[in-house]
Order: structure tokens, then C-alpha cells, then sequence
């Protein structure tokens, strides 16, 4: 398992290879320039500032500059906000994004397996039906709607919850189920299906003859089954939740990496708009890496090759 | 596979998923709430503006931001334009485009799985390896990133989406000719000297449509809920012309004072989403009776 893994990360540098080259390509050859849209510049500041950046030179060459620097951590320096490097504005947002995104998985998690294992074990009943239809209601209400009717409700007519900022627990609830609830009912929905898999296979048949209680069945032998195609999903889920943290930040106004994303392609803040990519396939990839090694705990004829 | 077999097969196979597809009152329901939103959202700005003369652009600065009345049932945003009418327009939008991302995604994908799996071998290997390359990259960053790059066209729009849809599709796609292209019609079809261009697009994939139409129908709501995501951070459709999206980003931005402006788009996206999903379920039970749970 070690080797599988080892080879595994191995393979992730080509990945990211071409991932850091298409992109800077893309943004690099685009129209536009990070200083055109100041105010006019004498062509010598201009010169200056494009000396300081290195985007006087070739674009291959400053692609390998790039890569060079990437190789040693260090992410260039933004030309939005001059006085800081990418690499700090990034140790600055990106904390409380992963802490939202994590408490929007474990969200998106919890509730989706407790309603998709319910429903499973209680399949065509009035609960099954519901469960799923929530589900399917679930899906259909992206976190731009719910965000803001969240707010509505829960802050400015019942006054529970605060509508936006950061800094205590309070301020996490409604951002983190904002971004969680699409993927519990997609958990909720992909838990039922895969539990109803194992439901009438022969080892549940076999534990319930050992004479076990229906939730030690459930929880010991179902589960670890009936999860595989949670697990497969999560790998996805985890990229297109720190996607949404894009818009969800932006609606809660928390302190994170995603609101800089779209302002700095705007912006053609080259350097910070690589940075981000580069950090979020990073860590997707790496997530991708886990699924697969936790799928093989799970299902012990996956094997690592 | 002959001619009168393939009809005859073919034939049931449809009806037999039309009868399943009317039995399920969920999909029946979605589909005819689906058909009357879309009818609404097309033949909707048009009765407004002959019965009332709003129009989606009309402001009214003196009228603006109005809850709703009898002669604006939708409420007015703060210029003083009709938002019933913007919703429709914007629907009208959202539906055109979720439409065209998902056919241009179908298509891509179905070529591109079908000319895979009917190569093999290396050609296969390398063309699977590609898919997996883009399927590894934080794809929304770079829909992102090439919007705000090549500027903001309705055609880039479509080609952006559709061209990060297509991935699934192509998967599913070689899958089922992999295991097409060894039973006996193909080999017959090979045999009368078919070549490869009639055997991918004439024979292989039309026995692929079934799971292609499945999934087609689940990509419509995902890619109006990707335009959606994108108008609402400003990157999608432009003023003074309204998407669903844009719409409900102007509503999140004033909702503490006129709360019409997010709950009517707001409801209006989710009931679109809502419908297409369960009619999407509903032919995915109907065309492969197996994947009911």
C-alpha cells in the first residue's frame, strides 16, 4: 500500500505539469494586461513594472521562471496588491476556506447517509418517499438560492443567526449549510442505492443469522458495503465544494481564497490567479489520491496495484 | 443487425420506456411542469408586452422597486423594470443555453467515446488518458478563467460549458461500444465491408442512444445550474440582458429591503431545476429498468 501510494504521487507530477503549463499559457497569451486598467501610466513606470513582474521577457521563459519558483514554494508576487505575495494572501484565505469547506463535508455527510440509510432500510415506505423527494428538492436548490433565503429567514426575520461575517461558531452555520446541503442529497440518494445493493446480499443474510441486532447489521456490515459509491462520489464533491466556496464566501462575505479568484482574473492578476489553480489541483488531486486508498479499506477485494 | 430486426427492436424498446416513462407520476409531473415553464418562459414576454407594454429592458425610475402589485405580479426591481418579465427572459436564457451546452456536450462526448472504444488499443489508452487528465482539473476554475479571459460571449458561454460536460458521456459512450463491437451485427456489418466511419456512426452509436439520452437529460438541469452559477458571479450573460443567475445576484444584493427580487427568480430556478431532475430520473428508470433502486 505504501508503493501503491508512493507511485500514486509519483503520478501526480506529470498531472500537475500539465495543468500548470495550460494554464499559464491560457492567461499569459489572453488579451489584457494587469496594469491597463489604472490609470494612464508613462510608458517608463510601465516598463518598470513589467521589468519588476518579469513580463518583458518571452513568454516560454517566463513560463520557466514560473516553474522554477513553483518548484521551490514560492508563488510570485500579486500585482493587485503589490505589498503582499501570493503566497501570503493565500496563507491568509486559505484557512478559513478549508474550515468551511470541511464543516460543509462533514454536514453534506452526516445527513446524507443517516437520510439515505433510513430510507434504504425503510424502502417504499411514506419515510423512503420522502426522504428522497427532499432529496430530489435538495438537489435542485443551489446555494445562491439557498444562501440568501437562508439569510432571510434564519437572520433578518428570526434574528437567530448572524447574516455574514467570520470570527465565532455562530458565524460558520449558515455558510457551511449553505455549501453542504446539494451534496447531502446527493449523499442521501447515492447511500440509498448503494445500501439497497447490499440489502439482500449473502453476507448481510449471513449476519442477520448470527442472530446480530438489525443496527449492528447495518452498522457493521451494510455500511461497509453500501458506501463505495458515497466514497467514489466524495473524490468530486470535495473539487466542486471548494468551487462553490467561490460563490458561497462571496454571499457570507468570509475571509476566504475564493472571492480573490474571480477579482484576480479580472483583474489579470497572472501570478495569484495561477497560484489558486495550482493550490486547488494540488488538493484535489491529493483527494482523488485518498478516496482511492480508502476505498481499499473499505472493500477488501480492491486491491492496490 | 437487419433492418426489420433493428426497427422492430428498436420500436419497443422506445415504447416500452414511453409506457414506463407515464406510469412514474414524479417524471409525468415534472415533465408537464417543465413544458408549461418553458412554454411561459418564450410566449410569456410577448403577452406582457402586448397586454402591458413592459419589455425586459423598459426602466421606470420613478416606479422603481415596487413588491408585487395586479399590473406587476413579480413586483418591479430598482430601476422600475417588470420582474416578471425579466424572470421569463431570464428562464428563457437559463433554458436556451442549458439546452445548447448539454447537445454540444452530447455530441462531443459521443464521438469521442465511440471513435475510443471502436480504436482500441493505443489509440484508446491515449484518448482515456486525456479524459483523465481534464477530468483531474478544478475544471469551474478554468471555465472561469477562460470567461474572464476571452471575454464574455453567449457563444463562449455555451462552448465553455459544453466542452467540460462531455467527459461523462465519453466514458459511458466507450464503454457500451467496447462491448457493442463484438457481437454479430458488427462483425455481419464488417463482413459486407463497412468502413470505420459508418460502422462508429451508423451502427455503433445509434445502438448507444439509450444511455446517451439518460444522461443527456440529467446534463440539462447540471448546465443550467453552471450558467446560473457563472451569471451569478457576474461571468455569464451580460446586462441589460438577464439570466435566472444574474437575476438572483441582483435580488442577494438588495434582498434585505425587497425581498421579491430573490424569492421570485430564486423559485422560479429551483422549480425549473426540480422538475427537470425528476423528469430526468424518470427516463433514466424508464430506458434501464436496472438502475431503479
Amino acid at each position: 500500500m505504501i508503493r501503491f501510494t508512493l507511485r500514486r504521487l509519483l503520478e501526480l507530477i506529470p498531472t500537475l505539469f500539465v495543468i500548470v503549463v495550460a494554464s499559464f499559457l491560457v492567461i499569459r497569451l489572453a488579451p489584457g494586461s494587469p496594469f491597463s486598467s489604472d490609470r494612464a501610466v508613462p510608458p517608463e513606470v510601465l516598463a518598470d513594472l513589467e521589468a519588476r513582474y518579469g513580463f518583458d521577457k518571452p513568454v516560454h521563459e517566463q513560463l520557466f521562471n514560473y516553474m522554477e519558483r513553483l518548484v521551490h514554494g514560492d508563488l510570485g508576487l500579486s500585482t493587485k496588491y503589490p505589498q503582499r505575495t501570493v503566497n501570503e494572501i493565500i496563507a491568509d484565505g486559505f484557512p478559513s476556506t478549508l474550515m468551511l469547506g470541511s464543516l460543509a463535508l462533514l454536514w453534506a455527510v452526516s445527513l446524507g447517509v443517516s437520510a439515505g440509510v433510513m430510507a434504504a432500510v425503510r424502502q417504499n415506505t411514506w419515510m423512503d418517499y420522502t426522504a428522497m423527494t427532499v432529496a430530489t428538492v435538495g438537489i435542485s436548490v443551489p446555494a445562491f438560492v439557498l444562501g440568501p433565503v437562508l439569510v432571510l429567514l434564519l437572520s433578518l426575520s428570526l434574528l437567530w443567526l448572524p447574516p455574514a461575517g467570520w470570527g465565532t461558531w455562530r458565524h460558520v452555520v449558515l455558510p457551511a449549510i449553505t455549501l453542504g446541503t446539494v451534496y447531502a442529497a446527493y449523499i442521501a440518494r447515492l447511500t440509498r442505492g448503494g445500501m439497497l445493493e447490499v440489502v439482500r446480499s449473502d453476507y448481510v443474510r449471513t449476519a442477520r443469522a448470527k442472530g446480530l441486532s438489525e443496527w449492528t447489521v447495518i452498522r457493521r456490515h451494510m455500511l461497509r458495503g453500501g458506501l463505495l459509491p458515497v466514497v467514489t462520489y466524495l473524490g468530486p464533491a470535495i473539487a466542486s465544494i471548494m468551487v462553490g466556496s467561490v460563490v458561497v464566501e462571496k454571499i457570507f462575505s468570509t475571509p476566504g481564497i475564493g472571492p480573490y479568484f474571480v477579482d484576480a482574473a479580472f483583474n489579470r492578476d497572472y501570478f495569484l490567479v495561477m497560484g489558486i489553480v495550482v493550490l486547488e489541483s494540488v488538493f484535489l488531486l491529493l483527494m482523488n489520491l485518498l478516496v482511492d486508498l480508502v476505498y481499499g479499506l473499505l472493500d477488501p477485494r480492491v486491491t492496490y496495484e | 443487425m437487419s433492418e426489420a430486426a433493428d426497427v422492430a427492436e428498436g420500436t419497443s424498446l422506445w415504447r416500452d420506456a414511453w409506457k414506463r416513462l407515464r406510469r412514474n407520476r414524479m417524471a409525468v409531473f415534472g415533465g408537464i411542469v417543465a413544458s408549461v415553464l418553458t412554454a411561459a418562459c418564450f410566449l410569456g414576454p410577448v403577452l406582457i408586452r402586448i397586454t402591458w407594454g413592459y419589455d425586459f429592458s423598459a426602466q421606470d425610475l420613478a416606479y422603481g422597486a415596487k413588491p408585487p402589485t395586479f399590473s406587476h405580479w413579480f413586483g418591479t426591481d430598482f430601476l422600475g423594470r417588470d420582474l416578471l418579465t425579466r424572470v421569463l427572459y431570464g428562464g428563457q436564457i437559463s433554458i436556451l443555453v442549458g439546452l445548447l451546452a448539454a447537445v454540444v456536450a452530447a455530441s462531443v462526448g459521443t464521438i469521442y467515446g465511440a471513435i475510443s472504444g471502436y480504436a482500441g488499443g493505443r489509440i484508446d489508452a491515449l484518448m482515456m488518458r486525456v479524459v483523465d487528465v481534464i477530468y483531474a482539473l478544478p475544471y469551474m476554475f478554468l471555465v472561469v478563467v477562460l470567461v474572464t479571459v476571452f471575454g464574455k460571449s453567449m457563444l463562449l458561454l455555451f462552448i465553455a460549458l459544453g466542452l467540460v460536460g462531455w467527459l461523462t458521456t465519453a466514458r459511458i459512450v466507450r464503454g457500451q461500444v467496447l462491448s457493442l463491437k463484438e457481437r454479430e451485427f458488427v462483425h455481419a456489418a464488417r463482413s459486407f465491408g463497412v468502413n470505420s466511419r459508418d460502422m462508429v456512426f451508423r451502427h455503433l452509436i445509434p445502438n448507444t442512444l439509450g444511455p446517451i439520452v439518460i444522461y443527456f437529460t440529467l446534463t440539462i438541469p447540471s448546465m443550467i445550474l453552471q450558467e446560473a452559477f457563472l451569471s451569478f458571479l457576474g461571468l455569464g450573460v451580460q446586462a441589460p440582458r438577464p439570466s435566472l443567475g444574474a437575476l438572483i445576484n441582483d435580488g442577494a444584493q438588495h434582498m434585505t429591503v425587497f425581498w421579491w427580487e430573490i424569492v421570485f427568480p430564486g423559485s422560479v430556478m429551483a422549480l425549473l431545476l426540480f422538475c427537470l431532475n425528476f423528469l430526468g430520473d424518470g427516463v433514466r428508470d424508464a430506458l434501464d429498468p436496472r438502475m431503479k433502486r
